[in-house]
């Protein structure tokens, strides 16, 4: 659905966010798209929508080069970006307006969610609602647009916790085997529950792309005690531990038969901190070689 | 899908005016107001150009001003319409809709006043409307003041999306600077055609002078639409 190869970017040529990135996301996923500020979420959302054009590389969605920017693609992707500028209408002239032209909106969906979010008033102007309102409007209309990309920057900021677990509710009930939604967010606890797929992104390269199925088959995320700590650290398993009131809460590699919680905070410190052990455990495979021994290859060849 | 699609013009269409109207009634309100009250003492009545060409550059210079804020730049770039789809609804709103808006507005403050005058003085007249003043060439006059909008439409709408901050003020800088030395130029070529007596440019009717300048303002109009276009397409959030 989305294949991003060898991509450069840069706002100023001598400063490249982006160095050869490669990417590639697959329909039926939601991804949380991770990295720390400044790391350029905003700029690759940016891109995939077509907002930006990269220097090098190419970007494709759909098969097709978003910067095009044409009707049938745009019909497709939907942003919700961050900060919001919404026109000064009420929320049903807000639909009348916009509905038409995304073709597959269904009305029946935008009531649905917009009643999971508790706003029942669709004759309020937008201008008039606060930030987490707004933002419900706008991510209530955005999912029943039923775009077969959709792309959110940091959508619960601004919501309360009741409204955190109605995004979670109606994000998961919007997910269909033909749709990708890419979230990207520092708040990572509140939407662990529905991400299924994970983007470290960091210095211009992706850290980590694994589902959460693959990453559970090969981290643990345990609770050790101070003596299983030290025994797992001497076999080299850890990759990243916090202090904790019972012990020490640990990123280690898969260990048979371990009661583990997944935790995406965990996972993305040690995504950030352990990046070589992350690359080689997460390594996709082709023909018994990993693309990144190949990388390794390359830079040493080079 | 097609590049052009009348639904989706039609769309836009419906968006502006959806999220506008209020500000271009208020906009109306006002000339007509303006022209009424000004129109009072006088029999035949001139359509205060001066300030609607103001207006029509504010309006004009901004027409793509969303593209300066990057929420609203993101909004309007992602909106499912073509290029040629979002030029062309901005050229018809500047160049055609927003014009004859605001002089129909100065028309009709102009003719509601002469009932006003029946309520005041207790006399009918009709006032007319001089669209130049004192002209006597009329229809020719007309047609140049018609071109000259237009092109400075053209212009203004140009540096609204060339432009991200302050649009009007740097378009207009830069319209100042070029019609300067064009007219610099200009001068310099009619004065020594003037001198052979090859002048034929006039205003009182129709002449070849009168057609290929008549052609060569429509190409730089056209010209500056294909600048837009480019820009537009160009343009990120």
């Amino acid at each position: 659905m989305i294949e991003i190869k060898e991509m450069d970017f840069g706002y100023v040529p001598q400063r490249k966010i982006f160095d050869n990135l490669n990417l590639s996301l697959e329909a039926g996923h939601i991804y949380g798209l991770l990295g720390k500020n400044g790391m350029g979420k905003t700029t690759l959302l940016k891109i995939i929508s077509g907002l930006r054009f990269c220097n090098r590389g190419s970007v494709e969605v759909f098969g097709q080069k978003p910067e095009m920017r044409k009707p049938e693609i745009l019909a497709d992707i939907y942003f919700v970006t961050e900060e919001m500028d919404v026109p000064s209408v009420n929320v049903r002239d807000y639909v009348k307006i916009y509905a038409p032209f995304y073709p597959n909106f269904s009305e029946t969906d935008f009531e649905n969610y917009l009643r999971q979010f508790e706003i029942s008033d669709m004759e309020q102007n937008l201008t008039k609602m606060s930030h987490g309102q707004k933002k419900k409007v706008l991510v209530s209309f955005a999912l029943a647009t039923n775009t077969k990309l959709l792309i959110m920057d940091e959508p619960t900021n601004g919501m309360d916790i009741p409204s955190k677990s109605a995004f979670r509710k109606v994000v998961a009930s919007a997910i269909t085997d033909d749709k990708t939604f890419i979230i990207s967010t520092h708040q990572v606890r509140d939407l662990q529950n529905v991400i299924d797929a994970v983007l470290v992104l960091d210095n211009g390269k992706i850290l980590l792309n694994a589902d959460i199925n693959t990453i559970c088959d090969r981290l643990t995320f345990k609770v050790l005690s101070a003596n299983e700590f030290e025994e797992l650290s001497a076999q080299g398993k850890v990759l990243y531990s916090e202090d904790n009131i019972a012990g020490k809460v640990a990123v280690c590699t898969h260990i048979d038969d371990a009661d583990d919680k997944f935790d995406m905070e965990l996972l993305f410190c040690a995504a950030i901190s352990a990046r070589e052990r992350m690359h080689e455990i997460f390594a996709e495979r082709e023909n018994g070689k990993s693309r990144f021994a190949d990388e390794m290859e390359t830079k040493l060849n080079n | 899908m097609k590049n052009i699609s009348f639904y989706r013009i039609g769309l836009l269409f419906k968006r502006y005016f959806s999220e506008n109207w209020k500000k271009d009634v208020i906009v109306a309100a006002i000339i007509f107001a303006v022209e009424m009250l000004t129109s009072l003492e006088q029999e035949v009545s001139t359509i205060s150009w001066a300030v609607l060409l103001v207006f029509f550059i504010l309006y004009s210079g901004r027409i793509f001003g969303m593209l300066g804020k990057p929420q609203r730049a993101i909004n309007y770039l992602m909106l499912p319409a073509s290029r040629c789809e979002k030029l062309a609804v901005n050229i018809i709103l500047s160049h055609f809709y927003y014009p004859i808006l605001l002089i129909a507005a100065s028309c009709l403050g102009i003719w509601t006043s002469s009932f006003l005058c029946y309520f005041i003085y207790d006399e009918f007249t009709f006032k007319s409307i001089d669209f130049l003043g004192n002209s006597i060439f009329w229809g020719v006059e007309i047609w140049y003041l018609c071109l000259f909008l237009l092109l400075n439409n053209a212009v203004m709408m140009f540096g609204s999306v060339y432009f991200r901050k302050a649009a009007v003020i740097k378009t207009l800088l830069c319209e100042f600077a070029f019609f300067t030395l064009y007219a610099t130029v200009m001068a310099i070529i009619v004065f020594k055609m003037w001198l052979h007596e090859a002048v034929y440019v006039t205003a009182d009717k129709i002449t070849y002078g009168n057609v290929i300048l008549s052609v060569f303002i429509l190409c730089v109009i056209a010209f500056f639409w294909i600048l837009s276009y480019l820009r537009l397409k160009e343009t990120e959030a």
